[in-house]
């Protein structure tokens, strides 16, 4: 049996790349606290009969967070909030038309993420969003490593050639393109 | 070596991106330098990977206090559950120990200290050892038979052992009968007591008491006197107006009844009642030994009989053989008498023929001899 103090550490350590992770899978504040909330109380659940250490949780909370959300996403194929969501909670910036932009993009990279198979969006939001390894993907999803990586190059070039097609990959160039040199290793 | 100017794979590309390192990490590093169009297509994928604004995302605070509050909930229904369980877990055995405390303690109460006072019929056992015992009068066709009360009967040559477990033994020779007047264990707060009462009618009997630390009170009456043997082995005999005992071990209280005097016998004395009484001394091998004989004493003809199957049919054959010539015999002395008898009769009736014919002869000679 899990400690009380050990869950609220784990709470502490994980929630908020956790509710990230659940946000741009579902992209509703509220729903995604649901279902933060949900995931930590099997966390709960398990931990009555088993002993947790941060380690292990954090794999078993993604899993459960990634099964969550599958099954909300198929409860409500029909009805989507995104568009609603998805402003709300994006800060400011000083750049009113990059950020626009830079909105736009999202935006569009999201809806056509949507369109992928849950583990690959699982994987690719790992990956952009919380800055994973394939190493922690791997451990946190429960695949191989060879996989994780297959998974994202699959992703990122079904985005890319979709961006393309939609003559929004031009805007990518033109934000990004002062920045390139740091970038290149 | 590959040549710089050729363009890299876009998965090549993106393996890139993704900081794997392989043979073209050098390749395509020294290439972006250098190709615009591909350090466009770099930029692009890279840029799709970029990290979202998600500084302002975080769940509100009602979250974790729905979460904890949720944990303190399940912490305090553990806890409950937990004493509970222990309660259960004590309770229970428990429980069950103390039941099991208490039936153990009564029945070890009852045990020492006979709390229920009272009287219980037991059963003898009756073995037979030799010939046919009866039982109020019919045979008992058992090797074993629990008797309780009622007359044990010995026919010639017959011989049985009346017993109670292991501790007391009543040997019957033959021509005995000994009625069981009661046979019972009281129970008293001292603890058991075996009552035993027997009255001898006639016969012969050797009484043993085996274990002596059993408690017992048993009484042997016959017509002349009571003996309570005190610890002992005795021997009674009865036979029409004499009673003998003969003490083998230990003593026997007699009451006489005609005079009302108690004696005590001791080992090596006996006593004998009829008319009068009076103290004998005896020799108690040899009582033993003579009680013995009687009490194994078989029909000799069947002893040899028993010694061997062939022996045995030769014997029924031979007497069966003797008993058909004595009657040949018999019969032959029957034929012969009735034959003289005939005879005789034959005889006489001659002789009683020829008288008359004289006679006749005689009358006319005088009838003859007138004229």
């Amino acid at each position: 049996m899990t400690e009380n103090r050990i869950i609220r550490e784990i709470y502490n350590l994980y929630h908020k790349e956790l509710f990230i992770y659940i946000y741009r899978f579902i992209r509703a504040q509220e729903t995604s606290e649901d279902i933060l909330q949900d995931t930590f109380y099997n966390l709960i659940k398990y931990s009555e009969n088993h002993n947790i250490d941060k380690s292990r949780a954090r794999a078993f909370l993604y899993r459960t967070a990634h099964n969550l959300c599958i099954n909300y996403k198929k409860r409500q194929t029909s009805i989507s909030f995104s568009a609603l969501d998805e402003t709300s909670n994006i800060s400011a910036s000083d750049n009113i038309l990059d950020n626009l932009q830079s909105r736009e993009l999202e935006k569009k990279i999201y809806e056509l993420l949507n369109e992928t198979d849950p583990v690959s969006r699982s994987i690719f939001i790992m990956k952009k969003e919380l800055d994973m390894t394939i190493d922690e993907i791997a451990d946190n999803t429960g695949k191989s490593h060879r996989t994780v990586r297959r998974k994202l190059q699959k992703t990122l070039t079904y985005l890319y050639e979709n961006l393309r097609k939609n003559g929004i990959i031009l805007l990518l160039i033109i934000l990004k393109l002062s920045f390139l040199d740091k970038l290149i290793v | 070596m590959i040549k710089p100017c050729k363009h890299p794979d876009k998965n090549k590309l993106i393996e890139y991106i993704l900081n794997s390192r392989n043979n073209y990490t050098s390749y395509i590093s020294d290439h972006l330098k250098e190709c615009e169009e591909c350090k466009k297509l770099f930029a692009s994928l890279k840029n799709i990977l970029i990290k979202s604004e998600n500084s302002g995302l975080a769940p509100s605070n009602h979250t974790a206090d729905r979460i904890f509050n949720h944990l303190n909930k399940q912490q305090n229904i553990k806890e409950k559950s937990r004493i509970n369980s222990f309660r259960q877990m004590i309770l229970k055995p428990a429980t069950a120990s103390l039941v099991v405390l208490c039936v153990t303690g009564i029945f070890f109460v009852y045990n020492y200290f006979k709390i229920l006072p009272g009287t219980e019929k037991i059963s003898l056992s009756l073995l037979q050892n030799n010939g046919t015992i009866f039982h109020e009068n019919k045979i008992i066709k058992e090797r074993t038979f629990a008797v309780n009360s009622g007359s044990i009967t010995t026919n010639n040559n017959s011989s049985a052992t009346l017993s109670l477990n292991y501790f007391f033994n009543i040997r019957i020779v033959e021509n005995t009968e000994l009625f069981i007047q009661s046979a019972a264990q009281s129970r008293t707060k001292d603890g058991s007591v075996y009552e035993l009462n027997f009255e001898l009618k006639t016969g012969n009997i050797f009484a043993e008491w085996k274990d002596h630390k059993i408690r017992k009170n048993i009484t042997v009456k016959t017509k002349h006197a009571d003996f309570q043997p005190i610890g002992t082995g005795f021997i009674l005999s009865r036979k029409n107006n004499l009673t003998r005992l003969a003490v083998i071990e230990g003593s026997v209280r007699i009451s006489i009844k005609k005079s009302g005097d108690t004696y005590i016998i001791k080992s090596g004395e006996g006593y004998i009642i009829s008319n009068t009484s009076h103290k004998i001394r005896i020799n108690t091998e040899n009582e033993v030994r003579n009680f013995n004989t009687l009490f194994n004493k078989k029909d000799s003809s069947l002893k040899n009989a028993e010694k061997s199957g062939a022996k045995a049919q030769q014997y029924h054959k031979k007497k069966n053989n003797s008993e058909t010539n004595k009657e040949k015999n018999e019969k032959a002395i029957k034929n012969k008498a009735i034959d003289e008898m005939k005879n005789e009769k034959k005889s006489m009736q001659r002789e009683n023929r020829k008288k008359r014919k004289e006679m006749l002869k005689n009358i006319r000679s005088s009838k003859n001899s007138k004229s």
